[in-house]
């Protein structure tokens, strides 16, 4: 938020701006993190980030302060991620089969820079590129719960309170998902543990 | 503990989401069944696999972007209204009705004074009259009214021959 201009910002609470800007600043590269996760690609994950926070921003005025903006972020940014999808899920098909060469080529440059060790990093890429048409493969909402949990690392308790569903369900949705991931990276398990 | 009900449980185990009791009966299969351990070992796999992705970095410009997306509906005094989006099959329904609610009535009395010149105006007016009288909640003297002044029109042009 670094660009951002006083002059060219119409009138509105200042403190809503400034709680706004913080937010951007300390979860815009989570929800991002979990966008991406959820559609497997960079331009639709920006852009899933981006109308995320708008409907952050645009929902601040009405949000009582002490209110612990986390939760309140989450909760927004899961059902816009899950409401999303599933409206897509007609027109964006994305086939396990189909290579996805463009984001490896993609993830290989983006970890060229941190990583000299080249092997490392195309085998990363190529992890990173199974794992994630594996999860292509899940409904949104199963998706979202494992994305959740065993990429982001939440409690079941924190996910059913950030997408609002019980703790059972939470349970219940992960076991299926992880059970399904199971069987599509049976292979790669299998080459991985071979090695 | 049953197989079936351990495996639904495997993946909290796992997690260590389960109550202590639970903890404790999933243990106690897993000690006995095979099945199960070597299910827990490909589910603890597959949490390991997920767990090792690379958070992406935020893509260039992100921030830029997110300011131009936040300018072109910034809120100011009237941020609790709600924002105004092209909503285009909206649109199209309203101007749908706009069109019918103007063409109808256009069309109509064009039908109706086409008629109206192809039976004579007194005719029309009389059928017209006929038509209302049918309505029920239409006022009696009115279409009364309106009946004998078109029959006596018709009459008063008798002398030159019967209308058309």
């Amino acid at each position: 938020m670094a660009q951002s201009k006083e002059s060219e910002r119409p009138a509105g609470p200042q403190d809503d701006r400034a709680r706004f800007e913080a937010l951007v600043e300390k979860y815009a590269r989570r929800v991002y993190a979990m966008a991406y996760r959820m559609v497997g690609h960079e331009a639709d994950a920006k852009d899933l980030t981006q109308e995320a926070l708008i409907r952050v921003w645009r929902s601040m005025p009405r949000l009582r302060p002490g209110v612990p903006l986390e939760g309140w972020l989450y909760r927004i940014v899961t059902n816009l991620f899950i409401d999303l999808l599933r409206r897509r899920r007609g027109t964006r098909v994305q086939s396990l089969d189909e290579p996805l060469a463009t984001e490896a080529g993609e993830l290989a440059r983006e970890r060229a820079d941190h990583s000299a060790d080249v092997e490392r990093t195309v085998l990363g890429a190529m992890l990173d590129r199974r794992v994630q048409q594996a999860l292509l493969s899940l409904q949104p909402e199963i998706r979202m719960v494992v994305v959740l949990a065993d990429v982001e690392g939440y409690a079941y308790e924190e996910i059913a309170s950030m997408m609002g569903i019980p703790v059972g369900t939470v349970k219940s949705r992960l076991h299926r998902a992880r059970l399904t991931l199971r069987d599509h990276l049976a292979p790669l398990r299998d080459s991985l543990e071979g090695r | 503990m049953n197989h079936r009900r351990t495996a639904r449980l495997l993946s909290a185990y796992l997690d260590a989401e389960l109550s202590s009791e639970e903890m404790a009966e999933v243990q106690g299969h897993l000690a006995g069944c095979l099945d199960c351990s070597a299910e827990l070992g490909e589910l603890r796999a597959t949490r390991r696999l997920l767990s090792s992705l690379e958070a992406p970095d935020l893509p260039q410009g992100f921030a830029a972007d997110l300011q131009l997306r936040l300018w072109r509906r910034a809120p100011g005094p009237w941020a609790w209204l709600p924002v105004w989006e092209p909503r285009p099959a909206t649109a199209l329904a309203v101007l749908a009705l706009v069109l019918a609610l103007v063409s109808v009535p256009a069309i109509r009395g064009h039908q109706h004074r086409l008629r109206a010149a192809e039976i004579g105006p007194d005719l029309f007016l009389r059928r017209a009259a006929q038509a209302q009288a049918r309505d029920p909640l239409m006022d009696r003297a009115f279409v009364g009214l309106v009946f004998t002044d078109a029959n006596l029109r018709l009459i008063g042009e008798d002398p030159r021959g019967p209308v058309r």
